[in-house]
């Protein structure tokens, strides 16, 4: 762990929207994936394309069962002459590295679980870039949306923009992590805590595993359909997930919504007085000077501007996202 | 229209159909392979989860369970077995032919263009 934890929450996400802020991601599951064959599998496995990501490139993707249920959601990171590099969901080695073995049979595919031996940081904001070229010595270096790369030979960073604003993961080693942590303090980004990534999370309408995210859930449901790619052919889930979109089927999907009274994760939300959501990750209020929370709605009551009653009292409304 | 069920096959092992065995000597003696054998496996993939692969290959792999059947040799890796135990592989032609099809008993769901199924 790094020291983190000791920064005002809403200083940090005002820097993560108008500067740079950094949070602890140690907590996620770090795969090196070996073998000629590694990005072919993944791309059989998941629901956007890999085969058109060359080296020194990063995608998301979403791992699907054949019922289009979601395994996770990684990164992947397409270094330069060296393994493919996975981020998943925090615990979700074992998962992963089942999952790619049930699927393994004549391909040359070795992942390990590296996330002990690894440290991570993600940075975030409009500053995080040039923070980066500050890392690497050389203030004139861009690393673009879906770009990786590595600094000094072991410090890998690979940009996803995951939350739509600049999104850096920087993997490390863990001897190095309090480092590259007070190097980035020095640089002027804010060391930020759970409390402000949930509220970037919120804002965004980003799910993340054990929140919103569990095998019962498909991309669709989640707001991941900027994963997904319908052009890419066949691949694990792809023809329940193709369904699901032609047919529009999709009978839940994540919002976020806001309220005039203080949420609580697992709050049912109700429309006529019939249950039609359930709130999920809900922001700290003194960050947003609101209550707002994630929730899951049913068909129907989704759209901005859609009213829900709170159990136990107060009335939500459906919001636009992103949220300022 | 009639339909025809495919016999029962052993689950200790894949059968090929006089026909499509007669189809993939065709194939062999096209690519001029003197000595061949059909590798029967599955990749992860497909709608469905698995997708059958075919290939004819000169010899079988280490891995790889041998079963004579129709005067060809099939070869099965043993981790592929499990999925593929007891199927019957034939071959459709014609104009509205599906090409080489696959009957597995171990396959609970089988995606709509039937290279892909779940188990």
């Amino acid at each position: 762990m790094i020291p983190v934890t000791k920064s005002h929450s809403r200083a940090a996400y005002q820097a993560a929207l108008g500067g740079a802020a950094f949070f602890d991601g140690s907590h996620l599951t770090r795969i090196e994936h070996r073998g000629a064959d590694a990005l072919d599998l993944l791309h059989r496995l998941s629901t956007n394309d890999l085969l058109s990501l060359g080296e020194g490139g990063v995608r998301r993707t979403v791992i699907t069962t054949a019922e289009a249920r979601i395994v996770d959601v990684v990164t992947v990171v397409r270094r330069k002459g060296r393994p493919i590099l996975l981020i998943g969901s925090a615990g979700a080695a074992q998962r992963l590295l089942e999952w790619l073995d049930k699927f393994t049979f004549a391909e040359d595919s070795e992942p390990r679980d590296r996330s002990s031996e690894l440290a991570q940081l993600t940075l975030v904001g409009p500053e995080s870039p040039r923070m980066i070229a500050s890392l690497a010595g050389a203030e004139d270096l861009v690393l673009p949306g879906g770009a990786c790369g590595e600094i000094a030979g072991n410090l890998v960073v690979a940009r996803t923009d995951a939350l739509g604003i600049p999104v850096i993961e920087l993997v490390s080693q863990q001897a190095s992590v309090g480092d590259l942590a007070r190097e980035l303090e020095k640089s002027g980004a804010v060391a930020a805590d759970r409390a402000a990534w949930d509220a970037l999370r919120v804002a965004r309408g980003a799910p993340e595993w054990g929140s919103e995210l569990d095998e019962r859930v498909n991309p669709h449901e989640a707001n991941l359909n900027g994963l997904i790619d319908f052009q890419k052919g066949c691949y694990v889930g792809q023809e329940v997930v193709a369904r699901l979109d032609t047919y529009d089927k999709v009978q839940r999907r994540l919002v976020t919504v806001r309220c005039d009274t203080p949420l609580v994760s697992g709050a049912a939300l109700a429309a006529e007085g019939r249950k039609v959501g359930e709130v999920r990750t809900v922001a700290a209020p003194e960050i947003l000077d609101a209550h707002v929370a994630l929730a899951f709605v049913r068909r129907g009551h989704w759209d901005p501007g859609t009213r829900l009653a709170v159990a136990g009292g107060g009335n939500a409304a459906v919001v636009s996202l992103p949220l300022a | 229209m009639t339909t025809q069920t495919p016999p029962a096959i052993p689950i200790n092992t894949v059968k090929i159909t006089e026909k499509a065995a007669s189809k993939v000597k065709e194939f062999a003696l096209a690519k001029a392979m003197p000595q061949f054998g059909l590798k029967v496996s599955v990749k992860g993939g497909g709608c469905s989860g698995l997708t059958y692969v075919l290939d004819i290959v000169d010899g079988p792999d280490e891995a790889d369970k041998v079963i004579h059947d129709e005067g060809i040799e099939l070869y099965v890796p043993k981790k592929a077995f499990v999925y593929l135990a007891g199927m019957l592989l034939d071959f459709s032609d014609g104009l509205n032919g599906k090409g080489f099809t696959f009957s597995n008993p171990n396959a609970k769901k089988t995606c709509g263009c039937g290279t892909s199924f779940s188990v």
